[in-house]
C-alpha cells in the first residue's frame, strides 16, 4: 500500500516539483508466469521446495518525464497445489534503452485469499521488445514473506523466483 | 523452467539445505498443516471450555491411586492420538459424547466415543487399583484404528481396532 500510495504520488508529480501532471501515461498490460524455489527455517536447519507455479497480471504506468520509473499494479495468482489471489504494488526503476531494458524492481506482495502472507519482494528484470507495441519481458525476485496464516509457526518464507511472460504497450 | 530446477538442484545438495515435504500450511492438503516442515492434522478446538490436550500415544493413561467413583456424561470434545501412524498426526473431533465411568474398588476407566464412523469401548473392572483407559482412534481416510490400552502404568497397542 506504501508503495502504491507512493508511486501514484510520483506519477501525479508530487515527489519532484518539476514533474507536471501527466497529460497521458505510458499505459503497458503484462502477463507473466514464473516459478522457483522456496527456503524456510526449522530446528535450526534449512529446508528447500520448488515454489508453486504462480501468474502474474500487471498494468505498468509510466509518466512521461519519468521514463526511468515505472509503477505497476499486479495481481498475482498462485496455482499449483492451491489457488492464492493477492495484489502486490510494484515499482521499476529502469536504464534507458531503446529494444532492451533493464531494471531494478522492489514489490510488496500482499495475498489475502484464502490464505494471508505479506512480504517484501526485490529483483531485476529485463524487456526485449519484439515490436513497437510487443515485448517478451523476465524478472528474477527474491521475495521474503515474514506474516501470514499460511507460514508455519513462528517462521517465516524466502522464495527465488523468475517469471517470463509478454508486454502489450497501448 | 530449467533455472528454477538448477536452483532446487543446488539448494538441495547445499548441505544446510534440505528438501521439506511442505513449508507453508497451502503445500499440505486440506484439514493439514505444516509442522515442522511435516503435514499433519491440524488440530481443531472449537470448545474453548475443553482441555484442548494433544496428547501423545503414551500419555493417555489415566492414574487413579485411590477408591473412586464418579459417573460423568458430557458432550466435549474428543482428542483422539493416532498410535500406530505419525506421531505428529493430532486430530481433534467435536460434539461427540466422552463419558467416563469408575467403578468401586479402586478403578477407573474411560471409554471415548469418537466421531460417528467409529465406535470402541471396553468395559472392564479390575480391584487393585489399576486404570484401564480405552480410547478409538482413526486415521484420516485409511480407516485403521488403534486401541490403546494401558494397566498398572503400562501401555500397550491392541492392533487396529474396525472402522
Amino acid at each position: 500500500m506504501i508503495g502504491a500510495w507512493h508511486g501514484t504520488w510520483i506519477l501525479c508529480g508530487g515527489l519532484i516539483g518539476s514533474v507536471a501532471p501527466a497529460e497521458k501515461l505510458q499505459v503497458s498490460a503484462s502477463v507473466l508466469a514464473g516459478t522457483g524455489m522456496s527456503l524456510a527455517g526449522s530446528g535450526g536447519k534449512t529446508y528447500a521446495r520448488r515454489s508453486p507455479t504462480f501468474l502474474l497480471g500487471e498494468v505498468g504506468i509510466v509518466h512521461p518525464d519519468l521514463d526511468w520509473l515505472e509503477f505497476a499494479p499486479t495481481i498475482s495468482f498462485e496455482i499449483e497445489g492451491r489457488v492464492g489471489i493477492g495484489l502486490m504494488p510494484k515499482l521499476r526503476a529502469r536504464l534507458p534503452g531503446k529494444r532492451v531494458r533493464i531494471w531494478a524492481l522492489a514489490a510488496l506482495p500482499i495475498f489475502f485469499t484464502p490464505y494471508s502472507l505479506l512480504g517484501i519482494q526485490g529483483g531485476a528484470g529485463i524487456s526485449l521488445a519484439l515490436h513497437k507495441r510487443l515485448a517478451i519481458i523476465a524478472e528474477f525476485t527474491g521475495t521474503g514473506f515474514v506474516w501470514g496464516s499460511d507460514l508455519m509457526d513462528g517462521g517465516s518464507l524466502v522464495k527465488l523466483d523468475q517469471q517470463f511472460g509478454v508486454r502489450v504497450s497501448f | 523452467m530449467r533455472t528454477s530446477m538448477i536452483l532446487v538442484l543446488v539448494a538441495t545438495v547445499l548441505p544446510a539445505c534440505r528438501p521439506a515435504t511442505c513449508l507453508r500450511d497451502s503445500d499440505c492438503g486440506p484439514g493439514y498443516q505444516c509442522v515442522a516442515v511435516e503435514c499433519a492434522f491440524a488440530p481443531v478446538d472449537t470448545d474453548m471450555t475443553t482441555t484442548g490436550a494433544t496428547d501423545d500415544a503414551t500419555s493417555t493413561t489415566t492414574d487413579t491411586t485411590g477408591p473412586t467413583q464418579t459417573t460423568t456424561s458430557t458432550t466435549t470434545s474428543t482428542t483422539m492420538t493416532d498410535t500406530s501412524g505419525d506421531p505428529s498426526a493430532v486430530r481433534t473431533d467435536t460434539g461427540h459424547e466422552t463419558s467416563s465411568d469408575a467403578t468401586s474398588g479402586g478403578t477407573t476407566e474411560t471409554s471415548g466415543t469418537s466421531g460417528s464412523e467409529d465406535s470402541t469401548t471396553e468395559d472392564g473392572s479390575s480391584s487393585d487399583g489399576s486404570s484401564d483407559v480405552s480410547g478409538s482412534s482413526d486415521i484420516g481416510a485409511s480407516g485403521s484404528a488403534s486401541d490403546a490400552s494401558s494397566d498398572a502404568g503400562t501401555s500397550e497397542s491392541t492392533g487396529p481396532a474396525t472402522l
